[in-house]
């Protein structure tokens, strides 16, 4: 029962009546059952270790905290291993075992365990928690009801975000407060997160598909394309995903955290991952990179490598148990040490070219342009005669390219297809070309979905600016929304891509 | 807060770390305040405070602070407990 199924419509309408209608010391109740009842729908086992999982989390947290001072620690890994392991075995327990048998020459037994769905999003959820415990950040809550909703709550357990105790928990202990703007707002978020689902991303996935499935039969010209329009596929099937979630929450008024901010308008890698899947980059950097970093600090240059590396193989390890994920994964730990060591160097060539300049031959100004880096660019760029726009929008261009090379491996069933169609991007011989595999309106949703890309999420796919807009121009807008859903949506059910993870 | 001496030291290393002359700390400045005070300069920032001040930072105090107020207070009491064992 994925959000974009029409199960889900009428499941949302009734937990939506049941909840407006029950006084408010029921509430908090009723989400938590629409919650267990949602994860049901998918499978009871996954339901029931779900609620054990979150069971055994709400008591480690209490033990955490009232342990003496020695055996927080001791109570925090355990809880730590505890919550791992349950990952490990549902999601990595088969891949392991694969690697033995080839590493060994054995031939081991597969387990074939079915993945609880939203393991990976909750599992990361009750980490932070134990660790927020740990460091006096939150206290461990006492209302079960409270904590339960914290792991489960329907719209968000699923495929995130990822949220964080202290954000999430307090919303559900204040009385609910809903008025009729939040509901607007969340119903005009769901709709535009269906649109870029149902329009965009599912259009652009029959291409995608239609090419990945048969990659020997496409030209490099084809391939590249279809490396580009997954790269458009996957942002706005997450992001369309996100918008229906928090669209969700904030119909039943709570907010969830925003996921993404225009990632591919990230001038730089590390810009990239501050835009994207933000709920799960945040998570790395706070609960792994810095404790890693922080491990590793005294090694200066090679700790740096090394917290990056571990963190980045991470990464590409929670998408999925395969190699191609790890590789994902690693490329990107190496564009992100690439970017960190340069980084200095190439402001050190910007403040010597910029000590050349007449008008910057006072130490001051130096020490000033070095540490409002920003401006020292713009004015460098102006006296090289470069525009600072120009200078921007290759940044975005390269940094652009970089991720979509990376998504090949995302994509890509195995090491084997992602080297393949690596190996074959730029050979124009043979194979169906573009124009064979695109239809006329695959190429306008490949517009569509650029134009969207540039558009400020902030403006016009912005609900708050809907719901303040005059009415009419509001009605208009709804209109062509629902026809456009309802004309160009794919109608065939597809799941969301991160649902599997 | 933590002594006078002490903020104006951690001042210090706080301006040459972002490579700002003109940063003034304050108790409830947080990363968000600094233009540059990403993860990886948060180490950087705790590796100069510790070579500044001959302390040690534990892995749990550098995931814990969450303004420079508690940073500073981490620092001075380190320094009063180091002067008490002598």
């Amino acid at each position: 029962m994925a959000f974009n199924s029409f199960a889900f419509f009428i499941f949302l309408v009734f937990v939506y009546v049941l909840f407006r209608m029950s006084p408010v010391r029921f509430k908090n109740g009723i989400l938590l059952l629409a919650s267990f009842a949602f994860c049901a729908f998918f499978s009871i086992q996954a339901a029931w270790v779900l609620l054990a999982v979150s069971l055994i989390n709400y008591f480690c947290g209490r033990w955490i905290k009232s342990a003496r001072e020695g055996k927080k620690k001791v109570f925090l890994i355990l809880g730590l291993i505890f919550n791992v392991g349950v990952l490990a075995f549902f999601k990595y327990a088969d891949f392991l075992i694969e690697n033995l048998n080839q590493l060994t020459g054995q031939n081991f037994d597969l387990w074939h365990i079915l993945l609880p769905v939203g393991i990976s999003f909750y599992i990361f959820q009750s980490l932070s928690y134990l660790i927020d415990v740990y460091l006096e950040k939150i206290k461990p809550e006492s209302n079960l009801v409270v904590f339960l909703l914290y792991m489960m709550f329907f719209s968000k357990f699923l495929q995130g975000p990822i949220e964080r105790a202290g954000q999430l928990m307090p919303q559900f202990k204040k009385r609910f407060a809903l008025d009729r703007y939040q509901s607007i707002q969340g119903l005009e978020l769901f709709c535009l997160g269906l649109f870029k689902k149902a329009i965009i991303a599912d259009r652009l996935a029959i291409l995608v598909n239609t090419v990945f499935d048969d990659l020997h039969l496409y030209s490099g010209r084809s391939l590249a394309l279809a490396v580009y329009a997954f790269t458009f596929q996957l942002y706005f099937d997450f992001a369309g995903y996100t918008d229906m979630a928090r669209g969700i929450g904030k119909i039943f008024g709570i907010d969830l955290s925003p996921n993404f901010d225009q990632p591919f308008l990230a001038t730089t890698i590390q810009d990239f991952w501050r835009r994207w899947h933000i709920t799960f980059s945040s998570w790395l950097r706070d609960y792994l990179f810095t404790p890693l970093m922080a491990q590793f600090r005294n090694y200066q240059t090679l700790g740096m490598i090394a917290a990056t590396l571990s963190t980045f193989f991470i990464c590409g390890l929670w998408h999925g148990a395969s190699w191609n994920f790890v590789a994902f994964g690693l490329i990107h730990g190496i564009y992100m040490i690439g970017s960190i060591l340069t980084l200095k160097k190439r402001d050190k060539i910007i403040i010597e070219l910029l000590s050349s300049q007449q008008n910057f031959k006072s130490p001051d100004s130096i020490n000033e342009a070095n540490g409002r880096f920003e401006v020292g660019k713009e004015k460098l760029n102006q006296a090289l005669g470069i525009s600072p726009m120009i200078v921007r929008w290759v940044r975005v261009v390269v940094t652009f390219h970089m991720v979509a090379f990376s998504f090949i491996f995302f994509r890509s069933g195995s090491l084997s297809d992602a080297f393949y169609i690596v190996s074959h991007l730029f050979s124009f011989a043979g194979g169906r070309g573009a124009v064979e595999v695109f239809s006329s309106t695959e190429i306008l949703i490949l517009f569509i979905a650029f134009g969207l890309m540039l558009n400020s999420s902030r403006t016009l796919m912005s609900p708050g600016a809907l719901v303040s807009a005059k009415k009419y121009p509001r009605y208009v807008f709804y209109a062509v929304v629902i026809n456009a859903i309802l004309f160009l949506g794919v109608k065939t059910y597809a799941p969301f891509i991160y649902f599997k993870f | 807060m933590a002594g006078r001496q002490i903020i104006e030291e951690l001042n210090e290393v706080f301006c040459d770390v972002f490579d700002d002359p003109q940063i003034k700390i304050f108790e409830a400045m947080t990363a968000k305040d600094i233009d540059g005070w990403d993860s990886l300069n948060h180490i950087n920032l705790i590796v100069a405070v510790e070579k500044r001040f001959r302390i040690k930072f534990t892995t749990k105090e550098i995931m814990s602070f969450e303004n420079v107020g508690q940073f500073a207070n981490a620092v001075e009491s380190k320094l009063s407990h180091m002067a008490q064992k002598g």
